[in-house]
């Protein structure tokens, strides 16, 4: 493979066009920006609502919420991308791209690692404006790393278990249940929580809420979860390699 | 004349098969001819040509290309090759000439003028035409031209004309033709046995026949 920054750019101004001109991809591409708009505007409005109707202190629940809303980008990113995988194998393009100086190999690490960082963008600006609590920058800043990793996960397990689209979507509902792992997390006590452990995101949520009363927990469970997320990928990327392959 | 493909006892097996698809075939390609690589379907061409293309690389034998031992190439050898595929592979959600563009940044050398080569195919008034409007025949030459746009020294075209109506696969073998007259080697692989006949009063047309992974032309 040959990378140069102005065919970076070239590759990048032409996945934007690609993403902008699908209305399920243009919808997943600008889902960050409505999670926080959702997370910033509305949560507050429903707080107060639920507060004077009810009596109800939904202030509390704030961590579980911005914890659950922070999953969200990675999955969006990485889901798009999958479905742009899905489209491009269709059509034939990844054939083409192997037989150029890009090649396939270098072609899927260029996307996997621009579609990390978008997510990583996407979540820095949930954290910084989610309007509800405010987090330690050092810890947030490795939660965010964590969570980024996820977007090859959706992406490859998307690309590896469907052949078409339509089975795509499918397989994108099974993905969502990944955040069976975080909702493991908020209800059951020790140990049985860690039944979501197998579910990355699982590791995110909790590595975030313990990031606001205790460090060391905190640290302890983004460690855990960067080798889970890194032999999650590394399984993810062998089982794609054979799909390419046959 | 100088050999710009030379392939010598090439044997090649996928994985969990129980026998040779390609069973020790040897040719050599002179530089600048048109040379057709004909047999019927699963006589082994498709491989030899993933082969030649580095898309397979777990071969034994040599191949050399343009002297250069394949098993020792990198990715740079790309730019020097074009290639078309039997089903045209583009962006259907871009226009044709958007699709050019893309393709071209993929390449580190100076690369063809996407409108040139569009006009060469007869698709210059479709430039701005979204990919997913386009006919086969359009669909085809504008594969035909994407693999043009490094302008490559050899071209490895498989199927060229399957599919295509009479007047559009004319359309391609004159730009093959073409092609080959500005010095371009060309591998054509197909089961069409009577494309040598296409290229009639061509200099510089030869063919190697396959059949079950083995040459089946007295050679």
């Amino acid at each position: 493979m040959d990378f140069k920054f102005d065919k970076l750019l070239g590759l990048a101004g032409n996945d934007l066009k690609n993403l902008l001109r699908d209305s399920m991809l243009r919808l997943m591409f600008f889902a960050p920006i409505l999670i926080i708009l959702i997370v910033r505007m509305l949560i507050p409005e429903v707080t107060t609502l639920l507060h004077n109707r009810l009596s109800f202190n939904l202030a509390a629940y704030y961590p579980l919420i911005v914890s659950f809303f922070l999953i969200l980008p990675s999955m969006m990113f990485g889901t798009a991308l999958g479905f742009i995988f899905l489209e491009e194998r269709d059509e034939g393009i990844l054939q083409y791209i192997s037989v150029t100086p890009i090649t396939a190999t270098g072609y899927m690490l260029y996307r996997l690692i621009t579609f990390s960082l978008l997510s990583f963008i996407g979540t820095l600006l949930l954290i910084v404006f989610n309007g509800l609590l405010s987090y330690n920058l050092a810890p947030a800043l490795l939660i965010i790393l964590l969570v980024s990793l996820e977007t090859p996960i959706y992406a490859i397990i998307l690309a590896s278990l469907a052949s078409n689209k339509v089975e795509g979507l499918a397989v994108a509902k099974i993905t969502g249940l990944l955040l069976v792992g975080p909702v493991l997390g908020f209800f059951l006590r020790s140990p049985w929580k860690y039944i979501g452990a197998i579910f990355p995101p699982f590791w995110v949520t909790e590595g975030f809420l313990a990031g606001l009363s205790n460090l060391r927990d905190c640290f302890l469970y983004i460690i855990s979860g960067f080798i889970i997320h890194l032999i999650i990928i590394m399984l993810l990327l062998h089982l794609f390699q054979k799909k390419l392959t046959n | 004349m100088f050999k710009i493909i030379e392939v010598t006892n090439l044997q090649f097996r996928y994985a969990g098969a129980t026998e040779d698809t390609v069973k020790g075939i040897s040719f050599k390609v002179a530089e600048g001819e048109i040379f057709g690589f004909l047999g019927p379907s699963g006589a082994g061409k498709s491989t030899t040509q993933k082969i030649l293309t580095r898309m397979l690389q777990n071969y034994s034998g040599t191949v050399a290309i343009m002297k250069l031992e394949l098993k020792k190439a990198t990715a740079s050898f790309y730019e020097h090759i074009g290639v078309g595929f039997e089903l045209p592979n583009l962006y259907s959600r871009f226009t044709a000439l958007e699709n050019l563009n893309f393709f071209s940044k993929l390449y580190s050398m100076p690369t063809e003028d996407p409108m040139k080569l569009l006009a060469m195919v007869g698709l210059e008034q479709e430039a701005k035409t979204r990919v997913s409007e386009f006919s086969k025949g359009m669909k085809m030459r504008l594969n035909f031209c994407r693999a043009l746009l490094n302008k490559p020294k050899i071209l490895f075209l498989d199927e060229p004309t399957s599919g295509l109506d009479p007047k559009n696969a004319r359309i391609i073998q004159d730009l093959i033709i073409n092609q080959k007259r500005q010095g371009t080697t060309i591998f054509l692989t197909t089961h069409n046995m009577n494309i040598a006949e296409c290229f009639t009063g061509q200099n510089a047309v030869s063919t190697v026949m396959l059949s079950k992974g083995r040459r089946n032309d007295g050679f």
